[in-house]
């Protein structure tokens, strides 16, 4: 038993330091992991750093006149007393593109995911199950985008673009792990993934539907919404039974365990 | 086999019991690095993995030798503590937000298999599987533990302003303190249950001990 112990492999642990100090370079890009208890957690988006703030800034007082824009975060930045010729080096771009106009977009999706938890909390408790809470955070999301949706295309524009998409999908993905955390979900298994990748499908399809969508208040949005969230629900279901049988009568067929052990 | 079938149906929840209990006063440390985030994450998914793989590979050998009188406490001993493990590292992935491992279905199946297939091959043969996996485990888990508190002391107690590991940090350290000592016991219990008269022993410690760290190293990645 101590020969385990004494013999421990040195170098694995050699490897495996130099990650925790490499990696920190390129930090704040990873999609969010790991969310503690007893360490502070830091805010989606940062309200005390002047670059949010003149975000926040464009995002409520000019977005509604100029839409996403560079135009906005400049005239946001002149209003704060920031030469709008600084920016540049004021901003911590996330894109390769230094692009203005997708940081006001980016901006308005960590708004948007920070408000969707902290004002609907309580409310989402008194919800019955997981599935009622999945479609409330996702239409409480979609409405989010209610006082911006006029040039709401705008934004999505610039989140396509090439140089853009990666950074897009991120945020995309923190905002589906975001709602299925919330709802509820605790999922183990490759149904993680599953519920996940068909929430954020879902709330994409509702998005773009959502930008021609004349219905008071969006009603139509949110039961389109609905529909295909009630999808992903019978997916989930499909998905988990097929497992079970593929456990239990697999056992027989030797060759297709053999090549799963092959691929280790 | 239904006491198989039982086990798999019946493990969904899990609970608080498993994780370091929430701080009433809200967090008691500053904010963990995005390079220590992304190590815990990592330790998180891998070991998830691997308890999983544990869990249902002493499934699958109870399920080829659990007919065997002497074998199937001595099984069911180390197959309740994996099922405890498991439960652990599946209440940490969920309530700490980390990703499990995306091949998990592959790791389920390949487990099951090598456990079933493994036990049908004789008590040697299983014994010596469990030789092998225990050995490379109780080394990974070292590595971990010894990560785990060099690195991650150096975060501000908010209260009293001292640079402490958190009581997050320190039961996660605990739990795997206990899990490796009790893979060291399996470890014995395969040697005192004749894994090395299995023929070619070589063979199967060398063979089983690299699908292991292959998926020890696919584990913690994918
Ligand atoms: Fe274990
Ligand atoms: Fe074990």
């Amino acid at each position: 038993m101590l020969s385990l112990i004494k013999g421990l492999p040195v170098t694995k642990a050699a490897q495996i330091l130099p990650i925790l100090s490499a990696k920190a370079a390129s930090s704040s890009n990873c999609a969010r992991s790991y969310h503690s208890f007893y360490h502070v957690e830091p805010p989606i988006a940062d309200p005390s750093s002047l670059e949010n703030q003149i975000l926040a800034k464009a995002y409520t007082e000019f977005v509604p006149k100029v839409g996403f824009t560079e135009k906005a975060v400049n005239r946001a930045a002149a209003a704060l007393g920031t030469n709008p010729n600084s920016l540049g080096a004021i901003f911590n771009f996330t894109t390769p593109s230094h692009d203005i106009a997708m940081e006001l977009a980016l901006y308005h999706l960590k708004f948007a995911r920070q408000e969707m938890h902290d004002q609907n909390k309580e409310k989402a408790i008194s919800l019955p199950n997981e599935k009622e809470r999945l479609k409330f955070y996702v239409a409480q999301r979609l409405l989010l985008n209610r006082p911006v949706i006029d040039f709401y295309y705008q934004a999505l524009g610039r989140m396509i673009l090439p140089s853009n998409v990666s950074e897009s999908l991120k945020e995309l993905h923190n905002l589906a792990d975001d709602i299925s955390y919330y709802a509820g979900d605790r999922s183990t298994d490759f149904a993680w993934y599953s519920k996940r990748f068909a929430v954020a499908g879902a709330f994409v399809q509702s998005e773009l539907f959502m930008l021609k969508d004349n219905s008071p208040d969006f009603r139509d949005t949110i039961q389109f919404a609905s529909d295909r969230l009630d999808e992903v629900d019978k997916l989930g279901r499909i998905y988990n039974s097929f497992e079970e049988w593929l456990l239990f009568n697999g056992i027989s067929t030797i060759n297709m365990i053999r090549s799963q052990l092959v691929r280790g | 086999m239904s006491l198989v079938f039982k086990r798999f149906a019946s493990r969904a929840s899990s609970g608080a019991k498993y994780l370091a209990p929430k701080p009433t006063n809200g967090p008691t440390h500053t904010a963990l690095s995005d390079a220590q985030k992304a190590y815990l994450d990592r330790v998180i998914r891998v070991d998830q993995a691997g308890e999983l793989g544990a869990d249902l590979i002493y499934m699958g050998q109870f399920a080829a030798l659990g007919h065997h009188k002497e074998l199937r406490p001595v099984i069911r001993h180390m197959w309740d503590q994996e099922i405890h493990h498991h439960a652990t590292f599946d209440a940490l992935q969920t309530n700490l937000r980390c990703r499990p491992s995306l091949l998990t279905p592959a790791w389920k199946v390949g487990a099951f298999g090598l456990g079933l297939v493994g036990g049908m091959m004789g008590k040697e043969f299983a014994m010596a599987c469990t030789e092998a996996i225990e050995t490379v485990i109780g080394g990974h888990y070292n590595t971990q533990l010894r990560v785990l508190s060099n690195n991650f002391g150096d975060l501000k107690d908010l209260e009293t302003g001292e640079t402490t590991s958190s009581a997050e940090i320190r039961h996660l350290e605990e739990q795997i303190k206990i899990f490796r000592d009790q893979e060291s016991g399996h470890l014995n219990t395969a040697l005192k249950h004749d894994a090395q008269k299995a023929r070619p022993h070589w063979l199967i410690f060398e063979g089983v001990k690299l699908i292991t760290k292959t998926a020890v190293y696919a584990a913690e990645r994918i």
